[in-house]
């Protein structure tokens, strides 16, 4: 028991704090963690064997109508937790004796079970993890609130299940903004991290591009031709509208925010051609970073903000580059590929991930240690576009064209099958917004 | 009275009524009032003042000098294509890029706005600069070329306005280029 208490020490302190020692010690100790093995650290590397298996039932609408709302809140918590490629389920209807062998079968301890109601506009909804063996409740949680925020609550419960158990910070209320394309249009859309709710947060028949979260996951920073040269705008995802911010000469583009410090990197034209410039999120004077002449755009934060991974063609084809903070101790990157771009640095920091042509025409997303070791190719078929890592950084969302038209998918963050989140083509740019 | 001063005038004056006119190729403007000449246009400075009558003739050859330079517009500025991640010049860009700097260089109301394109392949961040860097190298062959550079401004769409749909090489080579948006 011991050897893993070390390396789940927010789980346990936390459970121990709630009373839940036992309940949750039963819980992980029928799953496959080696009991020999000292930090057993639960990772993406590691899915596998060390997937917790759960069950779960759907959930039962107790009152009011449940086709007034298109889903069952048993079948998102289910989704997420299958997504997080940290839990294995098994769903049954309702829980019965075949039930319970059915998750006994696959190895659960616990089950994740809930009612809900509909009233009007609201809803009211218990989701809870409960003992397969005692029926004893290991997590509870109540949610109310307006019938549409519904969906949101299923995800913080999932979110609450993965913080509880390992001790991290969960996805499922993350959402992804990206570039939607209808005619000679670009708009910036957003939708839930599972793809669900797609919802415009532009509507001016321009062209909008370059999405980023600015320091909230309601607030995307983007860059517009509205009114000519393209300029950075901030929309809220859910009220759109168009806030012209850091006006500056040429053209702006590629924002990256840097939220230890509350800063923006991005790309200009004010001097002549396309340099990286730094300056506080709040506003104040633009400091400029680069000073090539050649092509310099793309930037990205390491999570620290000491650094900035960029591109640059000053060799010829553009390449990957780290320089610090200030534009000092600039080193090159990437050697091995004909062509790199729009890198994004891993919010643990431990990875760059970028697009690359190492032949053809097509585009890959690769991922590279900050130290230019470790290149690791994670996509094929189609061209692969901007990397956007979720902010626990197990996974990678980009834009492919492997089924034809331009799509946004996420895969884990060393690869693998993708999952696919928009159908409407003309789809990219992708990018993830904080917890 | 001298002709010379009345047709420096009105060009002028047409020149900054069309550098209030920045959007792309507009249909000619309703005429304002016109000046009135007697030819059609300047003549060259060496040529000898031609005596003004008391009354001008009121014979208005504004509209036909503007309808003979719209004309050469249409047929000068024509797209420039470039090669796979270049922006230089090919000869046939030069080409065309000097008849453009000529007709500028002959009717200085027109100012130009060159708008850089690149292919879909690549991110849209680089191609947004390689854009521009293309309006730029076209820019700089029409400035070396004697076009004062404030009548010449430029914009890029990167990837983002492609010309043609499609995949391969066909519809890229037509979608890396720099447009032009004259006005005069």
């Amino acid at each position: 028991m011991s050897s893993f208490t070390k390396a789940n020490k927010p789980f346990h302190a936390r459970a121990a704090a709630w009373g839940l020692v036992p309940a949750i010690v039963l819980l992980l100790a029928g799953t496959a963690l080696t009991p020999a093995a000292e930090d057993v650290v639960i990772t993406s590397e590691q899915q596998g064997a060390d997937v917790i298996a759960l069950g779960r039932t759907d959930f039962t609408c107790v009152r009011g109508n449940p086709k007034a709302v298109p889903y069952n809140p048993g079948d998102v918590i289910g989704a997420d937790l299958d997504f997080s490629g940290r839990f294995r389920v098994k769903r049954a209807p309702v829980f019965t004796p075949v039930a319970k062998a059915l998750f006994q079968q696959d190895g659960a301890l616990a089950y994740v079970r809930g009612e809900y109601a509909l009233e009007g506009d609201r809803f009211s909804m218990t989701a809870e993890l409960v003992d397969i063996n005692t029926g004893e409740i290991i997590l509870r949680k109540k949610y109310a609130g307006p019938k549409d925020a519904m969906r949101r609550a299923a995800h913080q419960f999932s979110d609450e299940m993965v913080f509880q158990l390992l001790g991290e910070k969960g996805i499922a209320q993350t959402a992804i903004a990206y570039v939607n394309r209808r005619g000679g249009a670009k708009e910036i859309w957003s939708m839930d991290y599972d793809g669900a709710g797609p919802r415009a947060a532009t509507r001016n028949g321009s062209i909008n591009m370059n999405p980023a979260f600015f320091g909230a996951k309601d607030k995307v920073l983007f860059s517009s031709y509205l009114r000519g040269l393209p300029q950075f705008y901030l929309t809220d995802v859910d009220q759109p509208a168009m806030t012209p911010v850091f006006p500056s000469r040429g053209m702006n583009s590629a924002p990256a925010y840097n939220r230890m410090d509350k800063e923006l990197a991005y790309a200009s034209t004010a001097d002549g051609n396309s340099e990286i410039y730094r300056r506080a999120a709040s506003g104040g004077k633009a400091e400029r970073l680069t000073f090539a002449g050649s092509i310099e755009t793309s930037p990205s934060w390491s999570p620290n903000g000491y650094e900035i991974v960029f591109v640059s063609d000053r060799s010829g084809a553009p390449m990957l580059y780290i320089m610090d903070r200030d534009g000092s101790n600039t080193r090159r990157l990437t050697y091995d590929f004909a062509y790199c771009g729009s890198p994004a640095w891993s919010p643990k920091g431990d990875r760059i991930a970028f697009a690359a042509i190492d032949d053809g025409n097509n585009l890959n997303i690769y991922t590279i240690a900050p130290d230019g070791s470790g290149a690791v190719r994670l996509t094929s078929g189609g061209s692969n576009e901007s990397p956007a890592w979720s902010p626990d950084g197990r996974f990678i969302a980009f834009s492919s064209t492997r089924l034809g038209t331009s799509e946004i998918f996420v895969m884990r963050a060393e690869g693998g099958e993708a999952r696919r989140l928009t159908y409407s083509g003309g789809n990219s740019t992708p990018a993830w917004s904080d917890f | 009275m001298n002709l010379k001063h009345w047709t420096l005038a009105g060009l002028s004056g047409a020149a900054l009524m069309m550098a209030a006119c920045t959007k792309a190729p507009p249909p000619p403007p309703p005429e304002p009032p016109p000046p009135a000449f007697e030819e059609p246009v300047a003549p060259p400075i060496s040529a000898a003042p031609v005596p003004v009558p008391p009354v001008p003739v009121t014979v208005d050859t504004m509209p036909a000098y503007r309808a003979r330079i719209q004309g050469r517009i249409g047929e000068v500025f024509r797209t420039i294509y470039f090669a796979f991640d270049q922006s230089s010049l090919t000869e046939e860009g030069k080409a065309t890029a000097e008849a453009i700097g000529q007709l500028m260089k002959e009717a200085p109301g027109i100012t130009v706005r060159i708008e850089g394109h690149a292919d879909e392949r690549g991110t849209n961040e680089y191609n947004l600069a390689l854009g521009e860097r293309r309006a730029q190298a076209v820019q700089q062959y029409l400035t070396s070329y004697g076009v004062e550079a404030g009548r010449i401004s430029v914009l890029s769409y990167g990837e983002e306005k492609p010309s043609v749909e499609g995949g391969d090489e066909s519809s890229w080579s037509k979608n890396r280029r720099a447009e032009f948006a004259p006005s005069f």
